[in-house]
């Protein structure tokens, strides 16, 4: 699945998007992103699923359109 | 039934479909507050006031500074160090007579917030900090407000609606929704630290605008329930859907005196100040002892420190290398003092009582103002 980072956050995976495979929802995906890049840890962002925000545990599909976002505070 | 004053001026707008007379009344009548007078607060006054609302506030207790100009595009050299409440009141005065503007030169708090937004029907988020942020949506929420949302970071943006009543009576979701709680300082690198492109809070202000004129036409689908966001390099736009979340409530004031009570600075700030290193005091440390020098920007940002022996450690991968570092007296240093006071947090947290971590106050500023080979 494709996961895209937005704003800061590729400051920390050095791209904008990665493809990862078999993960079976999104709290397993926060884990392994978090032991993929460790400044995710302690960050705020929200995990959108095919363009819907999950605020719960969420499963994954090989399809599935991931997108990791953190808020702003520019203006 | 009211008249609109300066027809001729709305002439192109009126004639289209949907919108008509009746919608031009409304925006006569509308009341916007706009909270934040910075990038995009001066396209969200260009386009309100030149698209006909009728009264509009304007909050920001900031003065004009050299380095607003390549975005608050309100403003001239000849505005630096006065109001920029003041002055966005008079040029938007200026572009049309008949609104009436109302400056605010103060800066919004959890104190005077309730008092200034009652005056109004909708408020627009255009601020700079995340304190301000969660407060005005705070009391957003607590007055049954709708609140345009945007914010910006280097070359990205987003848009949204908050708290905006139904059909069927309900309020739609709002930034905590989003994203529930504040996040520390110096865990959002602002514009200070970070950098915007000039033209892209035009960009994403105007689109905040937009969605306002929307809300009081009601022409159109606003963003409601949905995030929009836009990234300028590559012309990307993405559409997010999010709903209330029943755990939000937990998260504000659910009453106004619990929102007075609320220290929002607080809240993102931490107590840091152990950690924070004056200039002089650097001085007094570099001859005193022997001092690791760590910069923590990422790479491409300048100016690049030379001939000065320190280690470049990136705050994306610094979190993984903080083992390679030597227990020993250490200042972290980036742009403006802002995540290297998170990086000297960090690797507080790390040494523990083995070694002594700072934060350079001034950031890159400080090897500039000694002549120490920027370049």
């Amino acid at each position: 699945m494709n996961i895209t980072f937005f704003g800061p956050l590729t400051d920390i995976t050095g791209a904008t998007r990665v493809v990862l495979e078999g993960i079976p929802d999104t709290d397993s995906l926060r884990r392994q992103l978090e032991e993929k890049f460790p400044g995710l840890q302690d960050r705020k962002f929200v995990i959108s699923v095919d363009n819907k925000v999950v605020r719960d545990n969420a499963p994954l599909q090989g399809s599935s359109e991931v997108a990791l976002l953190p808020p702003f505070s520019g203006g | 039934m009211n008249k609109i004053k300066g027809f001729e001026r709305f002439q192109r707008q009126v004639i289209l479909k949907g919108f008509g007379e009746p919608a031009q009344l409304k925006l006569q009548e509308a009341r916007v507050l706009v909270v934040g007078a910075g990038g995009l607060g001066c396209p969200m006054l260009q386009y309100l006031a030149a698209a006909g609302v009728g009264h509009i506030g304007i909050v920001d207790g900031d003065r004009v500074m050299i380095n607003n100009l390549h975005r608050q595009v309100l403003y001239a050299p000849k505005d630096e160090g006065r109001s920029k409440a003041e002055i966005a009141a008079t040029r938007v005065r200026e572009m049309n007579p008949d609104c009436e503007v109302k400056a605010y030169p103060v800066r919004m708090s959890q104190i005077n917030a309730l008092d200034i937004m009652s005056r109004y029907d909708i408020v627009a988020d255009c601020t700079d900090n995340f304190a301000t942020r969660y407060m005005i949506n705070d009391a957003c929420v607590l007055k049954g407000l709708p609140l345009a949302y945007a914010s910006v970071s280097r070359f990205e943006g987003q848009v949204s609606l908050f708290n905006v009543k139904q059909p069927n009576g309900k309020m739609s979701g709002h930034y905590r929704d989003l994203f529930p709680t504040a996040p520390m300082a110096g865990e959002v690198p602002d514009c200070a630290e970070a950098g915007v492109l000039g033209v892209l809070p035009g960009i994403i202000g105007t689109m905040q605008a937009t969605e306002i004129i929307k809300l009081i036409t009601g022409l159109g689908e606003p963003l409601v329930d949905r995030l929009l966001t836009y990234d300028a390099l590559n012309n990307r736009y993405m559409e997010i859907r999010y709903e209330s979340h029943p755990s939000t409530r937990d998260l504000h004031p659910s009453h106004e005196l619990e929102f007075v009570g609320t220290d929002y600075e607080q809240v993102c700030n931490a107590d840091n100040s152990e950690h924070i290193l004056t200039s002089s005091q650097f001085d007094a440390l570099r001859r005193e002892e022997s001092v690791q020098v760590i910069d923590v920007r990422e790479p491409g940002e300048l100016p690049l420190l030379e001939d000065y022996n320190h280690i470049r450690m990136p705050m994306g991968v610094l979190p993984s290398l903080l083992y390679t570092l030597r227990p020993m007296t250490t200042v972290f240093f980036c742009q403006t003092g802002i995540r290297s006071l998170k990086a000297a947090r960090m690797a507080a947290e790390h040494f523990g009582s083995e070694a002594r971590v700072y934060s350079l106050q001034d950031g890159i500023q400080y090897f500039h103002n000694h002549q120490l080979h920027t370049v």
